[in-house]
């Protein structure tokens, strides 16, 4: 069942691929934007730069054209171009990208110009000790002139339980003042998708031992309250879903 | 037939519901295709340039003080909140709640910001609102319809709050309390996708009823069919698939729930 499932998504793919290459169709404006964010494939979580924060007092956050944030060149305390925003991802969501786009109108990165960089970050409370800050990925602008578009893969479990989540981005030029609009971001751009989390060693339900197709599904089905099984510590996994239960499972689930 | 509206009812439900169980909305009943709302207060606004003129107003009310010795131009009286809606949904309206003395008038703009490839991006007014300038001194609602359907994919969206806008010739300050935002609220509804030109599942033509919560569901990776390149979409399901579909489309089950 799994292995025909497989093939089945295999095959999916490869019609969907070649509906993209013949219509030209795929990531276009209205691509995949008209999807909700929900379901196994990938999503993506954009973070516009209205959702930045300067890190310290002095706020040299100022906006270009419509929508592209930078820092001030007034400023001249370095400290003072840092911007941070937070991140709200489920919990369980593997992070699979960061993607930033901006402007960046000097074409060397180095010392007098560091470029556009995003960091993503995780803040992990680690009893009563020091959180643990941990730099998951960064991201630069490409060394252009011009407007840019740089991802970065990344492979990360958001824990929500345990930790928190933001991007910082440094405006700051090296012992001088803000960037200014010269180095710019729109907006940053999470690729993730949704997992089933791991299953237990040893199997809830009598009916669906480990190997079963939908032991992971049907676990997590248990795990988060959404079904006690059909009683004697069964599941039923071949049972008929009837109607009713299915509204048991929906309103418990969504909290209808 | 017990299958087939099933299949409605998990599009229409959790299909295009997930970002709900993400962003909160301060209300559990954000799924299915009916009427939504978002609400955004003035605590989410930040002021769009480096004077930050940002004040409060009895509990909630959001205003922009400073007179014209304080701040340098209109840009310091105005205030800027991102929007975070779900992809795909229909906003059918906007609305703004707040105080105003008539007079310069108060004004909100919703805005969407798109890019494509290396293009810079584009900016583009959605819906804006103004109070009633003139009128009576008072709170007032304002309000817009709209037919916009959110990408999340190409594009964000901000709202802009403006203190004065309309009317206005020469600069007078920020205002203070006389202009003031409580809060902004989105009409939206669940939409499901329209299926492609080609159908996924030779059993699932266009011209099926289901076709575009079918093809919807493929889309999202929560079904691979029931084999053969088909969907089966008049057999009974069975609570394995069933649990198969639901822990695929909401991710389930870690720790934090």
């Amino acid at each position: 069942m799994c292995q025909r499932t497989l093939n089945v998504m295999h095959k999916l793919l490869t019609i969907l691929t070649l509906t993209c290459l013949v219509s030209f169709n795929c990531g276009s404006a209205s691509g995949d934007g008209a999807k909700s964010d929900f379901g196994a494939n990938t999503r993506v979580r954009t973070i516009g730069a209205e959702a930045f924060w300067v890190e310290t007092g002095a706020d040299s956050r100022r906006f270009f054209g419509g929508s592209e944030i930078y820092a001030s060149s007034t400023v001249t305390n370095g400290n003072d171009c840092r911007f941070r925003a937070r991140v709200d991802l489920p919990s369980g969501a593997r992070l699979s990208g960061l993607e930033i786009v901006g402007y960046d109108d000097f074409p060397i990165m180095g010392p007098i110009d560091l470029g556009v960089s995003i960091a993503l970050h995780q803040v992990c409370r680690a009893g009563l000790n020091l959180p643990v800050n941990t730099k998951l990925v960064e991201v630069r602008s490409i060394d252009a002139p011009g407007y840019f578009r740089t991802f970065q893969d990344l492979d990360h479990t958001i824990d929500n339980k345990n930790c928190h989540y933001y991007v910082r981005l440094p405006f700051n030029t090296p012992g001088a003042s803000c960037a200014g609009d010269t180095n710019r971001l729109s907006h940053v751009r999470l690729h993730w998708q949704r997992q089933i989390s791991p299953s237990p060693a040893i199997s809830t339900f009598n009916d669906v031992q480990t190997s079963h197709p939908f032991y992971s599904s049907i676990e997590a089905m248990g795990a988060s309250g959404i079904t006690g099984g059909c009683g004697g510590g069964n599941y039923c996994p071949d049972d008929p879903l009837t109607r009713g239960q299915m509204a048991a499972f929906l309103t418990r689930a969504l909290g209808l | 037939m017990g299958l087939e509206r099933w299949i409605t009812y998990l599009v229409f439900i959790f299909g295009w519901a997930a970002s709900s169980l993400v962003v909160a909305e301060g209300t559990k009943s954000a799924f299915g295709p009916s009427e939504r709302y978002t609400t955004i207060g003035g605590e989410s606004f930040i002021s769009e340039t480096g004077k930050d003129t940002r004040r409060f107003f009895a509990q909630s009310e959001l205003y922009a003080t400073g007179g014209l010795a304080d701040v340098d131009s209109p840009s310091d009286c105005t205030m800027r909140a991102p929007v975070d809606l779900p992809s795909g949904v229909n906003l059918s309206r906007i609305e703004l709640f707040g105080y105003d003395n008539s007079d310069h008038g108060t004004a909100l703009e919703l805005h969407q910001v798109c890019r494509i490839g290396n293009n810079p991006p584009t900016d583009d007014l959605i819906a804006d609102i103004t109070s009633n300038i003139g009128g009576t001194p008072g709170y007032f609602i304002s309000g817009k319809d709209t037919d916009h359907t959110i990408n999340n994919n190409s594009c964000h969206y901000y709202l802009r709050a403006i203190r004065s806008s309309q009317g206005f010739v020469v600069f007078s300050g920020c205002g203070g309390q006389n202009s003031r935002w409580v809060s902004t609220r989105f009409t939206w509804q669940r939409q499901i996708k329209p299926g492609p030109a080609l159908p996924t599942f030779t059993d699932v033509p266009t011209g099926h009823p289901f076709y575009n919560s079918i093809e919807a569901l493929a889309e999202s990776g929560i079904t691979g069919g029931c084999g053969g390149e088909n969907y089966c979409p008049d057999n009974a399901i069975t609570r394995g698939q069933f649990a198969a579909f639901f822990a695929r489309a909401l991710g389930l089950h870690w720790p934090e729930n």
